[in-house]
């Protein structure tokens, strides 16, 4: 009994020095990846003492008194320092080799399975704090390396740990912390990663070496779920035009101007006209037309265009607009679609949002940017709307109160609400006045004056220009104004277009038509109040102002909205001309061609419209057969007073001069 | 039939990328999602040649952490705020990134 005594005493003293070594043993691993030198003698300490305490195990089990107390807590705690063991010894071992990984975990389970009920009760403190930190991340794959990464997350800042009232860590911190792990994990495995692929360059392909610092490559299957969601494709779309704008966005930030310029600059600054954008997309605009072009009047930097349709794609729409931003020239902001050629469209001038256009088949149709490409609105095939085709829609209005005015080959006028399509709220058949053979009438295009929206001009086939009322008035019906008729014109009145009213001089009587006889003329048309005083009966004849001839025939014609001399106009040729009439009115003061695509052809060069930036007036659009819209710049002064006066003269002078 | 979906086609969206990715500025376009970083799609001229697949992994990894990391900047000044573009310019390139609201963030190198 003595002996035995002395025995125990001898062990116990054993054990206090194991337990002091494993707690050196423990620290000097919390220090972490330090060389290796200070963690060799652990394994051989612990080795030599191995046997001892098998022995006092045996002892123990032997005398069956003291266990019962730490046996529950042993088992209990034994496969944590297990875990903490392995993952420290893990996490110096990979800067060497990450395969040993597992291997490590391994080689140190026989040792650490007899200490642990050892290190354990010095250590205990460590578990509970790691139990708090124990609610693994929901990902099944990560939780073998948030295991590992939490211990060393413990060890780090155990005396932190310690101090926290552990009933105080809410969930934040537990996100917090998960946060935390996922950043660590990401860092253990990019080293991984990074060792794994130098070891196996030519090894397997995919899989595991996805080269990232992610874990798992997506599957097939979880990509093309993803690339099929609605959301993505929405994300898709909307993302791709920031990206394509981005990239297209001329302006340098960073542009330094000492560096010096580039011969290009120089040599273009030097001419009135400079072609700045083209629009053209493969997709949509290959083998259509350009039949309009408009400005938005709210950004000025979207323009539309509307096509007729491609013969050779007869399952794409026949009908098309597209919106087109200044700032992302290879592609469209905005595609939208007609059942039919869509012959003219224009943004609402009250809202920014909404597009009119007029159809080969009669419709009239409205689109909202906010939808998708299918028209919100159109008016129904059959019935009481157009027959015939729409070459020319207007709003007409104001702000509260606007209508859509369309005009159709047939001579039919219908004003439509903008939320109401199903059925005009006006309609008006215009027949030529008695003198002539048939009373049909085709007009082939409309203008309303700026400041009276019961009354326009239309241009029509056989050449005539005839204003026309909307409603009935004193001494004068609804239609055709009988009693004069605007003559001149050889050929079909392809546009006319009212002198914008924006200057000190009231110019806004001042009317500009094309036609395909090779002509643009000046009108000065007369207020309709005047024409009720002429006697009835009699068709009076106005003959133009002015009379511009070119050599070709002209497609459209349309005022400057800022100078109030100048108007572009194009023509069949594919030539764009500027004209001021104060300055010349024999010759263009500037000509320009859009430079052709590859591919074109002299039959594909001709030019229908042509459209002007409102805002400042310095942009012109034109397009044409090859389906391509080009904008010019053209370099303009600011208009002078004079200018106005002196236009009014020059018209005054010519129009008593012609009477 | 394309004129009557509201959404995109597979080829259509695939030749959306292509023609982003072909722009003579774009080097490369990698889609990335944004809560793991998986990439969903990649192409251009770093992901063009067999070896560079662990290239371009490395590179969404960059950008993806730059990103959460910016998106951890914003997230401290306002936390309704969100972050829409980032663009990045070093001396040989640019980045344009764009985070979605949605998980994909698409990102495009270029220059």
């Amino acid at each position: 009994m003595e002996q035995r005594k002395a025995e125990l005493i001898a062990m116990k003293a054993k054990l206090v020095e194991i337990k002091r070594r494993n707690a050196e043993r423990q620290q000097s691993l919390s220090m972490s990846r330090r060389s290796a030198e200070l963690t060799f003698p652990h394994p051989q300490s612990s080795y030599s003492s191995r046997e001892s305490i098998e022995a006092l195990v045996d002892s123990l089990v032997g005398v069956g008194a003291r266990p019962s107390s730490t046996g529950p807590m042993m088992g209990m705690k034994s496969s944590r320092p297990n875990s903490v063991m392995s993952a420290a010894e893990s996490s110096f071992s990979d800067t060497a080799s990450p395969t040993m990984h597992s291997s490590g975990g391994v080689a140190m389970t026989p040792e650490s399975t007899t200490p642990s009920p050892l290190t354990m009760q010095n250590i205990s403190i460590a578990p509970l704090t790691i139990t708090y930190d124990a609610p693994p991340s929901p990902v099944r794959e990560i939780i073998t390396y948030s295991r590992e990464v939490q211990t060393a997350e413990a060890w780090t800042e155990p005396d932190d740990e310690d101090n926290d009232d552990p009933t105080s860590r809410s969930r934040g911190s537990d996100e917090e912390l998960r946060e935390r792990i996922r950043k660590e994990i990401e860092e253990e495995l990019k080293q991984l990663q990074t060792d794994e692929s130098e070891q196996q360059i030519d090894g397997q392909p995919g899989g595991a070496t996805n080269g990232g610092v992610f874990a798992r490559e997506l599957t097939d299957e979880e990509r093309a779920a993803i690339t099929a969601s609605e959301d993505f494709l929405d994300f898709i779309e909307r993302s791709s035009k920031v990206v394509e704008r981005a990239l297209d966005m001329e302006y340098d930030v960073l542009a330094d101007y000492g560096l010096g310029i580039s011969a290009e600059d120089e040599e273009q600054s030097g001419r009135m006209i400079k072609e700045v954008a083209q629009f053209y997309d493969e997709r949509w605009s290959k083998k259509r037309m350009i039949s309009d072009i408009n400005y938005s009047p709210k950004f000025p930097e979207l323009l539309l265009a509307s096509y007729t349709k491609n013969p050779s794609a007869p399952h794409d729409p026949d009908g098309l607009v597209l919106v087109w931003n200044m700032h992302m020239h290879h592609r469209p902001e905005y595609v939208f679609h007609a059942q039919s050629d869509v012959l003219t469209a224009r943004f609402s001038p009250f809202h920014p949002n909404l597009i009119v256009g007029g159809a080969y088949s009669g419709q009239v149709l409205l689109w909202d940017t906010r939808a998708k490409s299918q028209p919100v609105l159109k008016t129904p095939l059959t019935g009481s709307g157009h027959t015939h085709p729409v070459y020319s829609v207007s709003v007409i209005g104001t702000q509260n109160a606007n209508n859509i005015l369309s005009c159709s080959t047939d001579g039919v006028v219908c004003g439509w609400t903008v939320d109401m399509l199903a059925q005009p709220q006006e309609l008006l058949e215009l027949t030529t006045p008695p003198p002539s053979k048939t009373d049909d009438l085709s007009p082939t295009c409309m203008a309303f004056p700026h400041s009276d929206p019961t009354y326009f001009l239309v241009g029509t086939e056989e050449g005539t220009i005839y204003p026309c009322h909307r409603y009935d008035r004193a001494g004068a019906k609804a239609g055709v104004e009988p009693r004069i008729a605007y003559r001149g014109h050889a050929g079909p009145v392809m546009s006319v277009d009212f002198h914008p009213v924006r200057g000190p001089v009231d110019l806004g009587d001042l009317v500009l038509s094309s036609s395909v006889d090779w002509s643009v003329k000046l009108w000065k048309a007369r207020p309709p109040v005047a024409t009720t005083s002429s006697t009835s009966g009699i068709t009076q004849t106005a003959t133009p102002i002015l009379e511009f001839s070119r050599e070709d025939v002209v497609y459209d014609a349309a005022w400057s909205p800022v100078k109030p001399g100048m108007f572009g106009l194009v023509d069949g040729a594919g030539q764009l001309e500027i004209w001021d009439i104060t300055v010349d009115t024999e010759v263009p003061i500037a000509k320009a061609q859009p430079s052709s695509r590859v591919g074109a052809t002299h039959l594909t060069k001709g030019l229908n419209k042509l459209a002007w930036e409102e805002h400042d007036g310095k942009r012109v659009a034109v397009g044409g057969l090859d389906g391509t819209v080009t904008v010019f710049e053209v370099a303009i002064d600011p208009p002078r007073n004079e200018e106005w006066a002196s236009v009014k003269r020059l018209v005054g002078s010519k129009d008593t001069a012609g009477k | 039939m394309a004129a009557s979906g509201p959404s995109l086609t597979e080829d259509e969206l695939t030749s959306l990328l292509a023609r982003i990715s072909q722009k003579q500025s774009v080097q490369s376009l990698i889609i990335l999602d944004r809560s793991s970083g998986a990439i969903i799609r990649s192409s251009g001229s770093i992901a063009a040649n067999r070896n560079s697949e662990t290239l371009v992994g490395e590179y969404a990894g960059m950008v993806w952490k730059f990103v959460k990391s910016a998106e951890e900047m914003v997230g401290g000044m306002d936390d309704e705020d969100d972050l829409r573009l980032l663009r990045v310019r070093t001396k040989r390139h640019e980045l344009v990134i764009v985070p979605g609201n949605f998980n994909p963030d698409p990102m495009a190198i270029v220059r």
